[in-house]
């Protein structure tokens, strides 16, 4: 997979009559680990759910940069925060971690071997297989968080958006998660986004930080 | 049991068609509500049979205004195949422009959805009535339409009910997983390149087709009745969304059959006999899923220890 950067130029974000963020200007290199830091309310998630396409842009420009390979809509694997689920719906994680597969296939097609291998293959990589088999409501925290990071890896996506990934988790799922984010940067050199509060986490992971602050973003490199 | 089952599958049966009409709606209206109860929108699900009467009235009236049949002739059936089509066309309409203005109004304001849902309900229900209020016969339609008496289902009404529900059901079926988390995780579809936008309306208006065809051959209780109950009756012992929503059509299919049954031998009206089915077809479903929980309860207890 081709790695894939990310730039905003003179770029707004927030909602309409409401900017968050402005005059962003930025690059976050190929295959780099960016942490977003900043108080609450200070726009990590704006930011991230903006580049990850699930809001739109208020004014300038955002694009993908995917090197030597023709421009294409970049797939994004987004992490949401855990309890956004409703508990009405009946999911198993792996019916959670099934879904990036339906989506990386046309609509209504039904999935086939090679996704369920797929699945079965990120369940292991997030050390949620053990536990995929029981009712996604009825996982703590922490092993949600790892079947929300397996279903997006199954999407096979150019960018990972994770948004607050630990906050709550217990030891042992923020130690996977954090080995297998260190993993997916460095083996496969994916290009990841992390939203996080949490200083030991950005200083073990990321290359970059992007701090915000009253409006402003400031782009740091770490390693 | 048997040899009265056999007599209502049989041709020579005389409420054949209502009987066939009964099993269709039993089985897929259930897969509509499935997605109504998933997505808390149990209202919309009361709203939206009301919307799709007072469309049907409209109609009626238009077709009487139009010189084609009385409003009368048409909502008992007997004003012709083209008269049915046209009201349950105008139902379908108001139907959608029901929902295109809910659809809008949350773009432009967002939440307080169940307060929106309650006020279409009242005000849907306000104009069936006022649209008949001169109308001399409309009392007997009022009734008519509240009964929902099933038995008067002619070819004509099957025909029409099999042209809409068989291909909503394909539909459900298929596109299951994209309705499915549009409506779960909307953000994480979005990510994902899917127009979750898109996926909405279509789940809205395949669900809107349902309501009015049902509406349409038994009125707006009897359908919010056989949409919903088994829904919840399926959600309260499902283990997973595939039995969700297998079992779902099948306890509709199981409720409406009972229910016709027992209004055959009972002399009984068909239509409310067939919803206070699925509401013993749901006390059931609740015991067992009890006694479920409980003896996983136990089990697990079990394994603690």
């Amino acid at each position: 997979m081709q790695p894939l950067a990310i730039y905003c130029r003179e770029a707004s974000f927030g909602y309409p009559g409401h900017a968050v963020l402005q005059n962003i200007t930025l690059t976050l290199p190929a295959a780099s680990l960016v942490a977003l830091t900043g108080d609450n309310g200070s726009g990590k998630s704006t930011l991230l759910s903006t580049l990850s396409g699930l809001q739109p842009l208020l004014s300038g420009e955002l694009g993908f940069d995917f090197g030597d390979t023709p421009a294409r809509k970049p797939r994004i694997g987004i992490v949401s925060q855990r309890d956004k689920l409703d508990d009405l719906y009946l999911f198993s994680g792996y019916d959670v971690v099934l879904a990036g597969a339906h989506f990386a296939a046309l609509p209504g097609k039904p999935v086939g071997k090679e996704a369920h291998a797929r699945v079965e293959t990120a369940l292991a990589q997030t050390g949620a297989a053990g536990f995929a088999r029981r009712r996604f409501s009825e996982l703590s925290g922490g092993q949600r968080q790892r079947v929300l990071l397996a279903r997006a890896l199954v999407l096979q996506p150019d960018v990972l958006a994770l948004d607050e990934p630990v906050s709550g988790v217990d030891a042992s799922s923020l130690e996977h998660i954090a080995t297998l984010l260190e993993a997916l940067h460095k083996a496969a050199r994916m290009t990841i986004l992390l939203a996080s509060h949490d200083p030991a986490l950005v200083a073990r992971l990321a290359t970059h930080r992007v701090h915000l602050s009253d409006g402003t973003a400031t782009i740091t490199t770490l390693k | 049991m048997i040899s009265l089952l056999l007599e209502f599958f049989s041709d020579g049966f005389l409420l054949k068609h209502a009987f066939r009409a009964t099993i269709l709606l039993g089985t897929v209206a259930p897969l509509a509500g499935c997605f109504l109860l998933l997505r808390r929108a149990t209202f919309l699900g009361v709203a939206l049979p009301q919307v799709s009467a007072a469309g049907m009235s409209a109609g009626w009236l238009l077709l009487e205004a139009g010189g084609q049949c009385t409003a009368a002739a048409a909502a008992s059936g007997q004003g012709g195949a083209w008269s049915s089509v046209f009201s349950l066309l105008c139902a379908l309409l108001a139907t959608l422009c029901a929902l295109l203005v809910l659809a809008w109004l949350e773009q432009r304001s967002g939440g307080a959805a169940d307060s929106r849902h309650g006020a279409l309900y009242a005000l849907a229900g306000a104009a069936t009535i006022l649209l008949l209020a001169y109308h001399p016969h409309a009392e007997s339609i009022f009734a008519g339409l509240l009964r929902g008496e099933i038995v008067a289902a002619g070819p004509g009404e099957l025909r029409l009910v099999v042209v809409v529900l068989l291909p909503a059901a394909v539909v459900l079926a298929l596109f299951r997983h994209e309705f499915l988390w549009a409506g779960a995780d909307p953000g994480f579809m979005a990510a994902a390149g899917r127009n979750v936008l898109l996926w909405n309306s279509l789940l809205l208006g395949v669900t809107g087709a349902i309501i009015c065809a049902a509406v349409y051959i038994t009125g707006p209780l009897v359908c919010l009745g056989v949409m919903l109950l088994p829904a919840l009756a399926a959600h309260g012992i499902a283990g997973s969304m595939r039995t969700f929503f297998v079992l779902a059509p099948l306890l509709g299919l199981l409720g409406a059959m009972a229910g016709f049954t027992v209004a055959y031998l009972k002399d009984l009206p068909t239509g409310m006999t067939i919803v206070a089915a699925h509401g013993v077809v749901l006390v059931l479903t609740k015991l067992a899923g009890g006694l479920l929980r409980r003896k996983k309860a136990k089990r697990n207890t079990g394994l603690d220890a």
